[in-house]
This record gives structure tokens, sequence and C-alpha cells, in this order.
């Protein structure tokens, strides 16, 4: 799945699970140990009003009776919610005011065993759920011992808002936790993803700069990583600087005795006219599998390059050739133009074009580049005569002259095309629509 | 003029003076970057062509020592590989133009000669003094239209004097420039060429195209009308 593909997307999602689980389960624990300790509370304060309602009898005519008013007016109020009931084997001998609803027959007692205490919770008919705390009893008196259980009750409305406003508070408390968490997340995952960041940029600087390595100051996991990739980038720099070397030996081993045979020709009319042909077809496939074998010795990390700046370079170096005054260049190409490729591959593409325009043209040569649609189009127009309807095709196959007498043309242009289809892109020839001459233009896609 | 030729292989460096001495220059001829160096720094050329693939020190690395040194003479580059990198190296370098191996003879002159015209400020091949007029590509002169019998120093030094026009030429300065070092330096043949030079572009010695500067040297006089 793409969303999986980004480290950050991944730790969110899985804390994201992560988190609702923990803070729900710790919720769940923390609510059980409050209603447990509710209970306990609960339970204590039953025991006092026990107590009370203990302190409070008297046994008389061999009956229990309260020989005072009970301290708790919730016993007198009725419908309070805190009741109690008094019994003896023989029947209920008193039960307080507050009780409104038919005494339950499960409070009879079977047998009376004094000394037992019994703390449940009950759910009742029309009280609901209700705390119950049983007292067995055996009162001393002039009358013999009397057997009394005594049961006092109350109604969950003072627990239920206790836990009511505790889970309210706790709901509040891990809300806060989890959002606190989050957060907290979010920063460790930018820390921590920052090496992977502070990588990526080095990455990006590399092709921006002249820079062959990546710093070594990252955390002991990456160090591995971008150990191997240097290794990889400074292995692929020499091989690369190995092969132009290579390329230049052999252009030059091969064209030097070329340059003899061809120098000896020209001192015989005789030879040059049989040698010139065959001779000049021997330097242009030297050059033009040449300026192909360069096109393999690209490096993985292509460098950005200013092509405003490539261009200027070689309308200079034209501007040498061709005479400064003889040249009008116009160059608009905008200064923040970068493509992503080898400058010596750039080189020789724009460099062919240019001469080309130059070559053909009259005076003035315009080029240009703009991105459209995710493509770089590039445009070289000269002045010149043009290239008729016609030949635009065949001029553009490769290695094909649009006139035999032009030497040069066919092999620049080949060149050309080459390295434009290595960049996966493609040539077109048209009119110039401003200065009325050829127009070459190029198409390539933008790589990022 | 004199020209200094830098090419490691023999043949190509052999090839390149026999066509130069045949078009009328002079030059001196090396093989190596170090000797390069060393003659480009002491001796005053009109220009030099160097190879970019020499031994040791490179073509690039002597085009950029001579521009150190202050010599502002052409340089014209030769290429094997061609490839635009190297070609816009050496003119970042120093360097003027370039001609990719091989090449016609025709087309290393016609550049030689572009070059000389255009260190001189000659835009145009055709260097025109109303009634003379010096072609520098057909190496031919002319007066008032017709055409005159020149023999090649004649021509040399009438080109070297115009190239060089209104600046004083010293007569060591054109036996350095137009002759071979074993050339007999006796500053009357000098006297004697230009004696004759005169005759012939200036019969009825109204135009005065070369001054004398006594003691000194000459200097040519005209001025272009392109």
């Amino acid at each position: 799945m793409r969303l999986f593909r980004s480290l950050a997307s991944r730790f969110t999602l899985a804390s994201l699970l992560v988190l609702p689980a923990v803070l729900g389960l710790s919720g769940y624990m923390l609510d059980q140990a409050f209603q447990r300790s509710l209970s306990t509370a609960e339970k204590n304060r039953l025991n006092s009003q026990m107590y009370l309602l203990l302190g409070s009898i008297d046994i008389s005519a061999g009956q229990p009776k309260l020989s005072q008013e009970l301290n708790d007016p919730d016993f007198s109020r009725p419908g309070s919610g805190l009741y109690a009931w008094v019994h003896t084997p023989l029947g209920m001998q008193w039960q307080s005011p507050s009780v409104l609803f038919p005494t339950p027959s499960n409070l009879m007692p079977q047998s009376i065993e004094a000394g037992t205490q019994h703390f449940e919770e009950i759910r009742h008919s029309s009280q609901g759920r209700v705390f119950s705390l049983r007292f067995d009893v055996e009162w001393e008196s002039k009358d013999g011992n009397l057997p009394i259980r005594l049961t006092i009750w109350r109604d969950s409305a003072i627990w239920n808002a206790e836990l009511s406003t505790y889970r309210q508070q706790l709901g509040q408390w891990l809300g806060s936790l989890g959002i606190f968490i989050i957060f907290a997340q979010l920063l460790i995952m930018r820390w921590g993803l920052q090496p992977l960041k502070r990588l990526k940029d080095d990455i990006d600087k590399l092709r921006e700069s002249s820079e062959q390595q990546l710093p070594g100051n990252y955390p002991s996991e990456i160090i591995p990583v971008t150990h191997s990739l240097n290794q990889v980038l400074a292995n692929q720099s020499q091989q690369s600087e190995r092969y132009k070397n290579t390329l230049n030996d052999l252009a030059h081993s091969l064209k030097t005795p070329l340059a003899v045979i061809s120098g000896f020709a020209q001192q015989d009319p005789e030879f040059e006219k049989k040698l010139a042909d065959p001779l000049r077809r021997m330097d242009e496939i030297i050059s033009h599998q040449l300026s192909r074998a360069s096109l393999g010795a690209k490096i993985n990390i292509n460098h950005s390059i200013d092509l405003r700046q490539l261009c200027k370079r070689l309308i200079t170096a034209l501007g040498k050739v061709y005479g400064r005054d003889e040249k009008d260049f116009s160059l608009l190409i905008p200064a923040d133009c970068r493509i992503q490729g080898e400058e010596a591959d750039f080189m020789e593409l724009m460099g062919n074009l240019l001469d080309n325009a130059c070559k053909y043209g009259r005076r003035q040569v315009f080029v240009d580049a703009e991105e459209m649609d995710g493509q770089w189009v590039i445009r070289v127009e000269d002045d010149g005569p043009g290239v008729a309807g016609n030949q635009r095709q065949s001029i553009l196959t490769r290695g094909q002259r649009a006139d035999t007498a032009n030497k040069g043309q066919g092999i620049g242009l080949a060149v050309a095309i080459d390295i434009v289809s290595a960049y996966s892109g493609s040539v077109e020839v048209g009119r110039s629509p401003i200065l009325g001459g050829a127009s070459f233009i190029l198409t390539l896609p933008v790589q990022r | 003029m004199r020209l200094l030729v830098v090419e490691d292989e023999p043949h190509i460096r052999e090839q390149i003076c026999t066509q130069l001495k045949s078009a009328g220059y002079v030059s001196d001829a090396c093989g190596d970057g170090r000797e390069a160096i060393f003659l480009g720094t002491e001796h005053p050329y009109d220009l030099a062509i160097i190879d970019l693939g020499l031994p040791e020190v490179d073509g690039l690395e002597v085009v950029k020592t001579l521009r150190a040194e202050g010599k502002k003479f052409p340089i014209l580059i030769l290429t094997a590989r061609g490839n635009w990198q190297d070609k816009v190296e050496g003119l970042e370098a120093g360097a003027d133009d370039y001609v990719v191996k091989p090449f016609q003879n025709e087309e290393l002159l016609a550049r030689i000669n572009a070059l000389l015209r255009r260190a001189a400020g000659h835009a145009s091949p055709s260097l025109d003094y109303g009634p003379l007029v010096i072609n520098t590509t057909a190496k031919t002169v002319s007066r008032d239209g017709n055409k005159l019998e020149l023999t090649s120093f004649e021509y040399n030094t009438l080109e070297y004097l115009a190239l060089n026009s209104g600046k004083l030429v010293s007569k060591t300065e054109l036996t350095e420039h137009l002759y071979d070092q074993d050339f007999d330096r006796d500053s009357n043949v000098i006297e004697v060429f230009i004696g004759r030079l005169r005759k012939k572009i200036d019969p009825n010695g109204d135009l005065k195209p070369i001054d004398t500067v006594r003691g000194q040297g000459y200097r040519f006089a005209l001025e272009t009308q392109n």
C-alpha cells in the first residue's frame, strides 16, 4: 500500500492503533480499582452508621427499642436512600421512618449468628442497586440474651455520583495524556527521522555541488548505509573518470593516425581524391561512436545542471570562435532552470545545436528553455535558411546529413539526438517563428 | 608571421609546418608542453597552434600558463576528441579557436588567417586602404584594382606591417616575425625589401603607405576604409 511507503505514516498508524488500546485498558483498570475503593468506603460508612444504630438501641420488655433519636437525619427523612431495620428471631422489631417501600421479606433472619457481619450489593426491585450491611449481635439483658439482626441499606446514588465524577475526570486525564503522547510521539518521530531527512538533503546537495561524498556525521544505524553509498559513489566516480580517460586515449590514438594519413593524403591530389571520403567516414564513425560510448559513463546520482550557465559558457566560447561581433546570441533560459543530468552530455548536446545554429544561421541565435507539463522544452533557433520541410525528418534520422557538402552537421546532430534519446527525450525540427531559420525543439522529461 | 606549433605526433607536426611554410608563415615547432611554455614565453609569436593531448604538461596547461604570463597572441587548439567540454575548457583557458583532428589543411590555414586578422582588429579578410587592397585569404595585393605581383616575403612584410598598422615595427621585430631563425639578419636586407615593396605598391610615390622612422623602424601609415 502506498501509505506504508512512508516511515512517518507507518509510525503514526501504529501509534494510532496502539494508543487507544493502551489508554482504554488503563482507563478500565483505573475504573475497576476506583469502584473497589468506592465500595470499601461505602462499607466503612455503613459500618459507622451501624455503630450509631447500635448505640441508640435499648432493650425493654424483651424487645429492642430506639432509646434516642438517630444522629443521621436521613434515617428519619422518608425516601432518603438510607434505611435501617432491626429484626429478632420473632420478626421485624423496628424500621427507620425513611423506609417507604414494603420491607423485603428476605431480611427476615433464618438464624442469627452473633458477631457476624455481612456486606453485599443487592439489586432491589424498586430501589435498584443498594449496599447492604448486616450485623448480628446478642444483646445481654436482664431477661437473658436477645439475638438481634441489624440491617442498614443505602442506595447507590452517592456511589454512582462519585463514580461518574471520577469517570469524567479520568476521561479528561486520559484524553490529555493521549494528546500529549501523540504530540510527544510526533516530536520523537521528527527527531528520530531527522537523520534520514538530512541524508536526503545531503544527497540532494550532491546534485547541486561538486561534492562527491556524503558527510560522516550520521547516527550509527545509518552510517553503514552512507558508508556503502559513499563507496558506490567513489567507485562510480573513479569508473567514470577511468572511462573518460580511456575514451580520450582512444580518441587520441585513433584520430592522431587518421590525421597523419589525412595529412599525407593531402600532399598528393590523386590520393586525396581517393582517400578523402573514406577518411571522413572513418572520422565521423569514430567521433559518433565515442560520443555514444561516453553516454554510458553516467553516474547514477545525476547532478543538477544550471542550463543557463552552461549555455552562457558555450555562447562565450562560440563568440570567440565565430567572432564576437558577428553573432548575436539571445539567451532566454530562466536563471532557475535546473536539469538533472551529466554536464558533459548537456555540454555536448547544446554545443552541437548552438554550433549548428552559428554555422548555418546568419547572425542571430536564440536559445530558450521552459518547463511545460512535466517536460523541459528547449529551443535553439537561428536566422539561416532553415531546414526544408521534406528534409526535416531525414536529418533527424541518425547520421544522415541534410547536405553531403556540409560535413559535420550530420554527426553533430546525430550526437545530439543520441543524447536526447538517452535522456528519454525527443527532437523536432521546424521553422523559427521569430528568426525565420531552423528551429530545433528538444523535449526532455523533468527528472526529480 | 612567426607561429608556434606544439604537437607531439612528429608526422602531424611536420605536416603542419610544411603547410605553414608553403603559406608563407615562419614556424617553430616542439613536441612537449614544457618546451612550448619556454618557447611561448621567450619569443614574440604571432600565433600558437597547440595540441590538447600533449605528454606530461597537457595543452590546456600550456594555454593557461601562456595567458598567465601575459601572452596575448591568438592560440588555436587542436583536439582529437573534439567534444564540447574540451573545446569550451580550452577556449575558457584562453584559446581563441579550435580545430578537430583530422583536419583539412585549407581549414587550418583559414582559421589561422582569420585569427591573425582578428587579432589585428580586422573583421573582414580584405584590408581596404582605398587604392590599395590586401586580401589576407587569397594573400594577394591590388593597387587601383590591378593585382600586384609580390613575392611571398614581400607579401608577408606588407601584411605584417598592415596588421600592425600605426604601430612602430623595428627591423628586428620584422626579422623575428617573418624569417626563419637561420636567416641572415643583416638589416640592409630588410631595407632592400622595403624599398622594393614601396616601388611595387606605390610606384608614383603618391600614397606613401610605409613610413620610415629613422634609426627605429617602419610604420604602416594608411587606415582601412572598411
